[in-house]
Order: C-alpha cells, then structure tokens, then sequence
C-alpha cells in the first residue's frame, strides 16, 4: 500500500469517525446502537446466565450487564474490556453511517448497508464468539482462546475498521487517484 | 455444608480462579448460609470444576487435600480456607495460584497444617486429579458448562432447578422456595 493510499485511508476513516457527531439525531443513534451492542457483548459473554436472568424478569438487565462487566474485566483486563467498547462504538458508527447512507442515496444507497452486514456479522461473531463458545458446550473457552480472546476481538476491530476506511463520510463521494469513483 | 438432614440439596460448583465464583461467595453466598443453611433448610455440596486453567486443578487439589487433611478434627477450617482462597482471588496473570503461593495462603488459615496439605498434595495429586475429571465429566452431563453453576434437588419430592451464575440472592429465593413446594 503507497503513503497515498495510506493517507487516503486514514482521512476516509476519521471522517467516517466524525460524522456521527454532525447532529444530535446521529449522535444519539450511534450512542444507542454503541449501547445495544455493547450490552449484547457483555451479556454473550455468559449467555446461560443472561437468559435465566432476562427470562426470570428483564428488570434484571442491568443487574447482568454491570455483573458480566465486572467479570469480564476480572477475566480479560483494562485491555479486553476496552475492545470491547472500542467495538461497539465503531458498530454504532458504522450502522450510523450506512443507514445514512441508505436515506441519502435510497435503492443506490442500498450497497453501502449490504457490505456493512458481513463485515458487522463476521466482526461481532469474532468479538462475542467465546460466549457463544461457552453456549455451545464448549467450557473455558475464553480462557483457552489466544490471550482471552482478545486476538479474535482485536480482528473483529479491524475488520470494522477496514469498513470504515473504505466508505468514509456517507454524505461524500470520494474521487480516487486514478480518476475513478468509490 | 449445613444439617445432613436439610431437606435441599444445592449443588455448587466452582472454580477457585473465577471471579464470578467469587462474586456469588460475597453477595448471595452469605445470605443463603444465614437464611437457609443456618436454618437447617438447605446442605451445601460444594464440587470442584476446575475448568480454566492448570492453577485451577492445583487449588482443587489443594481444596481436596485441605478437607481430607481437616475433616476429622476442625471440618469448620476447611470453609475458612475456601472463603479465604476467594478473598485473596488475584488477577489472571499474577500467578497466585500456584502451589508456593497456594500454600503460603493455607499457612496463615487458623485449624489448616500447610505442611500436612503439602504432603497430601505431593503423594495423592495423580490420584485427585483423576477423581476431579470424573466429577467434571459427570458434570458437563447434568449441562455444567462454567461456573458457578447450581442444582437445587428436593430428595423428598424429587424435584429440581439449576441456577447458573452469579446471580443475586433475590433469584436464589425464588428457586429454593419452588424447590421446597413443587
């Protein structure tokens, strides 16, 4: 990759960054879909536990999601539990962006969300798979994982970040060295 | 755990690196022993599932050579050493589990000889480990598949309920009382 591409990139994703904070609207639906995702996370992270806490009444939500919180940061650190919120807040920017995307352009537009969902899908499935390990009858899963997990939620990360980088600000259209459109 | 003749079995597995054990053994576990295992109402089993990591088998070792060691003369010693191991949970990486730092603990337990637990451990390690793996392996079949996890089993009525994880002394209530009148 040239230091053109690589700046390239790199303005393509702090504008993809920036842009929910362009209005309240967006700013609030990025922080809430950051929270849902996070909350999902956490709550993956023991996923037995969450469900008969949730089925015996969902009052106990937040009672699960500060007990899963603090056992994931006893299990993985500072470290793990920072990627973990690092990861829903670029979900919560990337959803953000693409539904913008999506209104702006309409049916056109619609290319933007269809290669969000595998990136979003395949990156969520890296960051809370060893909850859904654990789901599947597979025990210690995250603690026989390669440093707790955190290389799996480190490339859910990247992934995510790849995405950004390619698309950038939803309200423009980059012009690509060589002329072309992207 | 409690009077032989309870009429509730609550079947505990754990594992003395989990730090959400931990947080079962300093919120609800307390309250449970005041209110029901006091009262003659519930007889705690507690099962090593030493699940996540090699430290983990050399505390169940050590859990199992510190009761055997205890059981005869001072069995009330043999919870001090379990509360105590909770109490001074360290971190993942810290290493406190291992076999010199497991015995420094056990020293300074009032009622627990550390030399006495030490010989256990060094002539009957094989021996218990392979008797630990069995009760694993019995446990993953009732669907155990991290920790803390619980079966509350009613003998006279022959009726049972699993709770897994920490959850609050609220939810252990519930349970016992469904379990206590089918």
């Amino acid at each position: 990759m040239t230091g053109l591409h690589l700046e390239g990139h790199t303005e393509q994703f702090l504008a993809a960054l920036v842009y929910p904070l362009t209005s309240t609207a967006r700013t609030l639906t990025c922080g809430g879909i950051a929270t849902v995702t996070y909350t999902l996370l956490v709550l993956s992270s023991f996923p037995a536990f969450s469900m008969q806490m949730l089925a015996a009444d969902l009052w106990y939500l937040d009672d699960a999601v500060i007990a899963l919180t603090a056992n994931t940061y006893a299990t993985i650190g500072p470290v793990g539990l920072g990627l973990i919120v690092s990861y829903a807040v670029l979900t919560g920017v990337a959803v953000t962006n693409a539904v913008s995307r999506v209104t702006q352009l309409g049916r056109a537009g619609t290319s933007g969300l269809s290669s969000v969902l595998p990136g979003l899908l395949a990156s969520g499935c890296a960051s809370c798979g060893a909850g859904v390990l654990g789901l599947l009858g597979f025990a210690g899963a995250l603690a026989a994982l390669p440093f707790h997990g955190n290389l799996l939620r480190v490339g859910g990360i990247v992934l995510l970040s790849g995405y950004l980088a390619r698309t950038g600000d939803p309200q423009s259209c980059a012009v690509r060295p060589d002329g072309g459109e992207r | 755990m409690g009077s032989l003749d309870a009429p509730i079995d609550m079947y505990y597995w754990s594992d003395y690196r989990c730090p959400f054990c931990r947080r079962f053994e300093r919120n609800a576990f307390p309250k449970l022993v005041e209110n029901y295992v006091h009262a003659g109402a519930v007889r705690v089993i507690f099962i090593e599932f030493p699940y996540l990591s090699d430290a983990s088998m050399t505390a169940a070792v050590m859990d199992r050579c510190v009761w055997r060691t205890v059981r005869d003369d001072t069995p009330r010693a043999y919870w001090r050493w379990h509360s105590t191991l909770f109490d001074v949970q360290g971190s993942n990486n810290s290493g406190w589990a291992s076999t010199e730092d497991l015995l420094d603990i056990t020293s300074d337990v009032d009622g627990v000889d550390a030399s006495a637990v030490e010989s256990c451990t060094n002539t009957h390690r094989t021996e218990i480990e392979a008797s630990i793996h069995s009760e694993m392996d019995r446990a993953t079949q009732f669907g155990i598949r991290g920790t803390p996890a619980f079966i509350l089993y009613n003998r006279a009525e022959d009726v049972a309920g699993k709770l897994v994880g920490a959850q609050p002394y609220d939810r252990f209530d519930e349970a016992i009382t469904q379990v206590q009148n089918p």
